[in-house]
């Protein structure tokens, strides 16, 4: 992938960067807002990530004039700690996800990847398949090879979100905010609750396990077999 | 006090002003009766001058004129010539009689500057005026009396002099009582300053001492206090939390360096050492999550939160904590029950972010301060005033008079001290509640605790 990384600060800049390209993207580093806007507009760059705070052009002023713009390249935003406004700023002025400093470097990699590879899933697809699970959307009907099993509406979306990213790790934050829409990072264990709950219905009477987790980090789906 | 000081001062500018207002109207009072009292004694003195030339004329009448001549020798020889004037003339208009030697002719009353009035004996005349008549004595030539305005001057001397020493006076009275008052303001003031500049210096405990008399400086003086008691309390609490903050960052911060210089002796390789790292990492999550609580609670009393308020269902609130932490719960060996009574939804203006944290604290807690079998309720209701949120649990409870300081920024238990938890959960939910404007209380359930946030209604949290 083609990233575009907006970042002052250097040692940041430098980290991410580097890790983004052993994981085989190709990134261009600037630190000025009003020099990233002009590349962003100037290049095709498959994903822009922009720090909240930057010198020259802000970073919710520089989405919002790409946005304006007319560009559909999907942005991560980076923001600061305790910002409690910067996630709604930054989603309004048109960014696609958001993440807060200090991160893991696996959750940016995992938002990275949920960005860039949007897979060719078409807003009409209604069924979602992984080995020999089906889930239909539509119908509500969750079978793994001839059988049918239930699962209660919190579990089904985590099914949906996990498979929605089939082959990609969701972390736990991700999960927290796409199933729960909690914006904060809970105390207990509710992702691994659930989790756990969801593998017995859908994993534990099967032969091969679908649900791996990837430690530290969060979990996935594979295709596997 | 120096001058310019004190002529700042109000009650000095308030008695200035006065002491003009009152100048002015003291000044146009005798600017009316000077010209009023000077017009007056015109007219008497014409009155007088009419009355005079009658007696004159009688006398011409009765006993003709060489009489009358001799009359006015006489009246000349008693009068003074500076204040009365008489020229009898004969028919040519030559010097018969009289303390003048000649005078320019007129008809009627007019002023006569003195040196128009020759003199008889050469004199340098004086400077007053005065008022003449001429009048024609039948057959036998004409007269000219006049009198001098030295009465009228004498009483707008007066006049002028009082005026001018009741002016003064009235300034001067004014003036003083400018000083005193504004010295005696002042010196009150000034008390209010030196406070002021102590509290600044950093003496937090320094008070505005008050006047015994109890006047509206003495109002602003207490207000004053108060104001700075509740800084005060302010301060200390702050200072309290900003080394409750050190303290409690210092032990993961130094755990944090161990197990970094546990991994800088270690013989073994990174792979082997990855549980330390690991560990460390936590520690820093840790920290990480400790200044984000922080700075959340800091933001949201702020307030600027409240920008984004919308109308939310405090009901779906509920089910979406509730729906994901039953299995929490129950995976602690503890039920977890939602009670939403009656079909009203329970709206209130607020954020539904912050809301849902709110409850996910309150939960959390019950569920890490219980032990298994404990039962927590969450209960929604609306009273007439408003949405109300419980959670409450049979658990052990906490002491009555710890109960007050559960809100506190990172008060814990003594007990509990050595539990999970950074002591910023319950101060995040009371400034969610804040900003909300809702009134939040933690009371004994008899056993365990409950926890009551009590929210406006709709269409009064509105518009706080």
């Amino acid at each position: 992938m083609r990233i575009l990384l907006i970042e002052d600060d250097r040692q940041t800049s430098a980290y991410v960067a580097k890790g983004l390209t052993e994981d085989g993207h190709v990134v261009d580093t600037l630190s000025d807002g009003r020099d990233g806007l002009v590349q962003a507009t100037g290049e095709p760059y498959d994903l822009v990530i922009v720090d909240r705070m930057l010198p020259g052009l802000d970073g919710l002023n520089l989405v919002k004039t790409l946005r304006g713009a007319g560009a559909k390249v999907p942005i991560l935003m980076l923001t600061s700690l305790g910002g409690v406004d910067d996630r709604v700023d930054g989603l309004e002025a048109g960014a696609d996800d958001y993440l807060t400093k200090p991160f893991a470097f696996s959750e940016l990699q995992a938002r990275v990847n949920a960005l860039g590879r949007r897979p060719p899933m078409r807003a009409e697809e209604s069924v979602l398949k992984a080995g020999d699970l089906e889930m239909d959307l539509i119908s509500r009907a969750v079978k793994r090879g001839m059988q049918r099993i239930d699962l209660q509406p919190r579990e089904f979306r985590l099914l949906e979100v996990l498979l929605r990213n089939k082959g990609r790790i969701v972390t736990r934050t991700m999960l927290l905010e796409r199933v729960w829409d909690f914006h904060f990072d809970p105390k207990t264990s509710v992702v691994e609750t659930h989790i756990s709950r969801l593998r017995a219905k859908i994993d534990k009477p099967f032969d091969n396990e679908l649900i791996q987790t990837v430690r530290g980090t969060g979990y996935t789906i594979n295709e596997t077999r | 006090m120096k001058l310019a000081e004190l002529t700042r001062s109000t009650a000095f500018r308030l008695a200035a002003t006065f002491a003009c207002l009152f100048a002015a109207s003291v000044l146009v009072l005798f600017v009316f009766l000077y010209i009023q009292a000077g017009r007056d004694l015109e007219a008497r003195l014409g009155t007088r001058l009419n009355n005079a030339r009658a007696e004159f004329k009688r006398v011409h009448e009765h006993d003709g004129f060489n009489e009358l001549a001799g009359l006015v020798a006489d009246d000349v020889a008693v009068a003074d010539a500076a204040e009365n004037v008489y020229l009898l003339t004969g028919i040519d208009g030559d010097y018969v009689a009289g303390n003048r030697k000649s005078a320019p002719q007129f008809a009627g009353m007019q002023w006569l500057d003195a040196v128009k009035l020759q003199e008889l004996n050469g004199k340098v005349p004086g400077a007053q005026r005065y008022l003449c008549l001429w009048f024609a004595l039948a057959g036998d030539g004409s007269m000219l009396i006049g009198f001098s305005d030295s009465e009228i001057r004498q009483t707008r001397e007066v006049l002028l002099r009082t005026l001018l020493y009741g002016l003064l006076g009235t300034v001067l009275l004014a003036i003083g009582a400018g000083v005193f008052l504004g010295q005696r303001a002042q010196v009150q003031i000034d008390r209010v300053g030196r406070t002021l500049t102590a509290i600044k210096r950093g003496d937090l405990k320094a008070r505005v001492p008050l006047a015994a008399s109890g006047g509206d400086i003495d109002t602003v003086s207490r207000q004053i206090n108060a104001t700075l008691d509740q800084l005060q309390g302010l301060f200390q609490s702050l200072n309290q939390s900003s080394a409750d903050i050190a303290h409690d960052l210092k032990t993961p911060i130094g755990r944090l360096r161990q197990r970094l210089e546990a991994l800088r002796d270690s013989p073994g390789t990174i792979a082997e050492n990855r549980p330390v790292v690991d560990t460390a990492i936590d520690e820093v999550d840790k920290i990480v999550a400790t200044f984000e609580a922080l700075l959340s609670i800091s933001q949201l009393e702020a307030g600027a939160r409240k920008l984004r308020f919308k109308t939310v269902s405090l009901q779906t609130v509920a089910e979406n904590v509730l729906e994901a932490y039953e299995a929490v719960a129950e995976d602690a060996g503890m039920t977890l029950t939602l009670k939403a009574a009656g079909s009203r939804p329970s709206l209130l203006h607020g954020d539904s972010d912050l809301l849902s944290q709110l409850l996910v604290n309150l939960v959390e807690n019950a569920i890490r301060h219980c032990p298994a079998g404990t039962h927590i309720v969450v209960d929604v209701s609306t009273i007439v005033d408003g949405p109300v949120l419980k959670v409450s649990d049979d658990g052990p409870g906490i002491p009555d008079d710890e109960r007050e300081n559960v809100f506190r920024r990172l008060y814990r238990l003594e007990k509990s001290r050595t539990t999970l938890g950074n002591g910023l959960g319950l101060a995040l939910v009371k400034a969610i509640a804040d900003v909300h404007g809702a009134r939040i209380s933690m009371s004994d359930n008899h056993p365990g605790v409950v926890v009551e946030v009590m929210f406006a209604p709709l269409t009064l949290s509105r518009d706080p």
